[in-house]
């Protein structure tokens, strides 16, 4: 009993000191999704007069047409940018003129976690515009002088009024990486050989689209089959196979004006050019010396060195993030199994040990995981992830038809795939590394093939 | 009593003493008369009286004859003095007889009411004596029974205060106890109440659980194993006041969506209780998909 009165009066003086324990509430429910933000353009009522008429945006509207402001139109292509992004959902767009306001306070009524503000301020020169944008934590704790004050408050300064599809993109990146502690795709590209007729013939044309598979343009066209082109690890460059000597040979392409030049023309087969990630090496495949076999050729010094061996089928080699490790697809051991060559120890390694048939493997940027096609009995084959520490694997794809060509984004959320929807007709799809958020990207008509994700572009 | 006792005690021996010096030294006064002897006596000793100067030789018959004649009248005188001294001594003798007698006989009145007052006397003082002596039995056995009394009284006594010791140390413990009793009420209620605040608590924890798992969006694709303290103060309506990352989870956004959760469930439900409230002015969310 004493002991039961010590403790009361312990517990009295406690809660007296308010000492009280400290309750703690577990929340282990929840549901996983999207961010919610709101986009608000800082309209100031100069900004038309300072901006070119033509590079005003237009707005359909009941009446006819209505002249946006500036930031009204790289805000609208801010959201169309981040659109599908699962991770951040823009729960509003709106223009703000005027006063300045609370958009933490403004915020939370709309119930959206950040404010996003942008606003094209005049340089002193009266020349250059400075692009700000400010990230409100609507949540964040004011600050010592009880004002809110912006999360992140940046300036792009001298922006190219011209360019606001890129800048958009750049902003979208950059809220992204913000928000979502992942950098965002918007900026990056995606490559591809569009295999359609045209007046009667085959033509190939290499295309480059946003991530959104929006903007496409065509880099290269020929009346030769295109096929397997690869990033440069700057986004400079394109490797690709070419036929327009009748056979595949190896060429670069820069993308900044359009010119070619041949790499690899060995007799054989040269295909399934991969640069090495730090862009001084390349993998390939030569038939030089009988079967397709593994290859690595320092672009500086031009030196070939052969990886693999043996009169089995070696091809599609790709790069390990760290540079220290090939994977590629081979039927050293009966059907295509994807393997990995280590250059330091010249270990080689069967990766891929499940039912069916696995190619086209490509390592996520953690070096974790591979994303592959995986071929089952049925002949359809589905774009899978394999976890190579625990061999999970995810199959990302479940519909009925044929996939190809996987590629994974450089932040590891998405693969780009080709997807069959008919004969001589596919088309190119975004899948997210966990399965859920699969759409269909472009309003191209043909067939796509070997869509290919560029690295992180320089802006 | 005893003084009455003692007062009698006195007188019958004041009486006493006088009856022992009537007795004895009363006697000078009563011989003062002639002695108290029988007549021969006197008479013989007359007559042996002249013998003496017989001694005397040759004395003439004249002399002897007148001397005879003047014995003879002598004699005779003096037989007739003797006679009627004898007789005075008689009668004198006779009223002294007599007076003695009265004396006596007054003697032995005296005497007997000596005695019988003696007697009375023995009497009463035995009688007294005895009711002295009753008396001193009674006051012996009154003493006795006194001190009796008086012991029993004493063991009454100390059994009454051993009682009212008792009765005192009952009381202390009874009070002690209804103290305890009443401290143990008190913390019995206290903890009642207590238990219920926590009830109450613990029912508003459940609630509060519900409402910020509800409205908890966790970013896409954040990894199950992260864990991040939030530490919440709310204010009277229950609308959070501040909510500080504790203990964050190395993901941001991870974070802020759990500072947003509570933010968005604010106003948080509050227990029924002024008390409870008290002790969830502030608390810690632990969010942790990977948890339990």
């Amino acid at each position: 009993m004493r002991i039961m009165w010590w403790v009361a009066t312990l517990w009295g003086m406690c809660s007296v000191l308010g000492l009280h324990a400290n309750y703690r509430i577990a929340i282990n429910q929840g549901h996983e999704g999207a961010i919610p933000l709101a986009l608000v353009a800082w309209v100031d009522p100069e900004e038309n007069r300072l901006v070119p008429e033509d590079l005003l945006g237009e707005e359909a509207t009941e009446h006819g047409s209505e002249t946006r402001s500036w930031a009204s139109s790289l805000t609208q292509h801010v959201q169309e940018a981040l659109q599908g992004m699962p991770r951040l959902a823009i729960q509003e767009v709106t223009e703000h003129a005027g006063d300045p306001t609370d958009w933490s306070l403004w915020g939370r009524a709309r119930r959206v976690q950040h404010v996003v503000l942008l606003r094209l301020e005049p340089e002193e020169d009266g020349q250059h515009h400075t692009l700000r944008y400010q990230i409100w934590d609507v949540f964040r704790e004011p600050s010592p002088s009880g004002l809110s004050v912006p999360w992140i408050d940046k300036r792009i300064k001298h922006v190219d009024l011209s360019l606001q599809d890129s800048l958009s993109q750049h902003v979208a990146d950059v809220l992204h990486e913000q928000i979502t502690g992942v950098p965002g795709v918007c900026a990056t590209r995606i490559a591809y050989v569009l295999k359609d007729i045209e007046e009667g013939r085959w033509t190939y044309a290499l295309n480059i689209v946003d991530a959104q598979g929006k903007h496409p343009k065509t880099v290269l066209k020929s009346h030769h089959p295109l096929v397997s082109p690869s990033w440069s690890p700057d986004g400079r460059h394109l490797a690709y196979v070419s036929f327009q000597n009748n056979r595949a040979e190896l060429y670069r392409l820069r993308l900044s004006d359009g010119t070619f030049t041949r790499i690899t023309h060995f007799p054989g087969i040269n295909s399934a050019p991969a640069w090495s990630p730090d862009g001084r090496a390349m993998a390939l495949v030569l038939s030089k010396s009988g079967a397709p076999k593994i290859y690595v050729l320092d672009l500086d010094t031009h030196v070939l060195e052969q990886i693999t061996y043996g009169a089995s089928l070696d091809t599609e080699p790709s790069w390990s993030p760290d540079g220290r490790s090939l994977v590629f697809t081979s039927n050293r051991s009966g059907p295509p199994n994807v393997y990995r060559y280590t250059f330091a120890d010249r270990v080689l390694e069967r990766l891929t040990y499940a039912p069916g048939q696995f190619s086209r493997a490509s390592y996520t940027p953690d070096g974790k995981k591979l994303v592959l096609l995986h071929r089952l009995a049925s002949r359809r084959e589905q774009v899978a992830v394999l976890d190579l520490a625990t061999q999970n694997m995810l199959p990302l794809t479940r519909h009925a038809q044929a996939h190809e060509a996987p590629s994974v984004a450089p932040n590891g959320e998405w693969v780009v795939y080709a997807r069959e929807t008919g004969p001589r007709a596919s088309r190119m799809e975004r899948v997210s590394l966990d399965g859920q958020d699969q759409v269909h990207l472009g309003t191209h008509v043909g067939w796509v093939q070997d869509p290919v994700w560029s690295p992180y572009l320089a802006r | 009593m005893s003084l009455s006792l003692q007062h009698s005690w006195g007188v019958s021996l004041g009486v006493h003493l006088m009856l022992v010096f009537v007795l004895l030294g009363g006697q000078p006064s009563v011989l003062d008369n002639p002695p108290l002897l029988p007549p021969q006596a006197t008479l013989q000793t007359a007559r042996t009286l002249p013998q003496e100067p017989l001694h005397v030789a040759a004395i003439s018959n004249a002399e002897v004859q007148a001397l005879v004649q003047r014995w003879e009248t002598e004699e005779q005188e003096q037989s007739q003095n003797a006679l009627k001294k004898t007789q005075a001594l008689e009668q004198k003798n006779k009223a002294l007889e007599h007076k003695v007698a009265e004396e006596r006989a007054r003697a032995d009145a005296a005497q007997k009411e000596q005695q019988r007052l003696a007697q009375q006397q023995h009497k009463g003082l035995a009688q007294l004596k005895n009711e002295v002596e009753q008396l001193k039995k009674n006051l012996v056995q009154a003493e006795q029974d006194v001190a009796q009394e008086r012991a029993r009284t004493a063991e009454e006594v100390t059994k009454q205060e051993a009682a009212v010791l008792a009765a005192q140390k009952d009381l202390q413990e009874a009070r002690k106890a209804l103290s305890a009793e009443q401290a143990l009420r008190e913390m019995m209620r206290q903890e009642a109440q207590a238990k219920a605040t926590e009830e109450a608590i613990e029912r508003t924890l459940a609630r509060i659980q519900e409402r910020v798992s509800h409205v908890w969006t966790r970013p896409v694709g954040v990894p199950d194993a992260l864990v991040c303290e939030i530490e919440v103060q709310l204010n009277r309506q229950g609308g959070v006041h501040a909510a500080h990352v504790v203990r964050g989870s190395g993901h941001a956004s991870f974070d802020r969506s759990a500072v947003a959760a509570v933010y968005e469930a604010s106003p948080l439900p509050l227990p029924e209780t002024s008390e409870a409230q008290a002790l969830l002015q502030q608390f810690t969310f632990v969010f942790e998909p990977g948890g339990a």
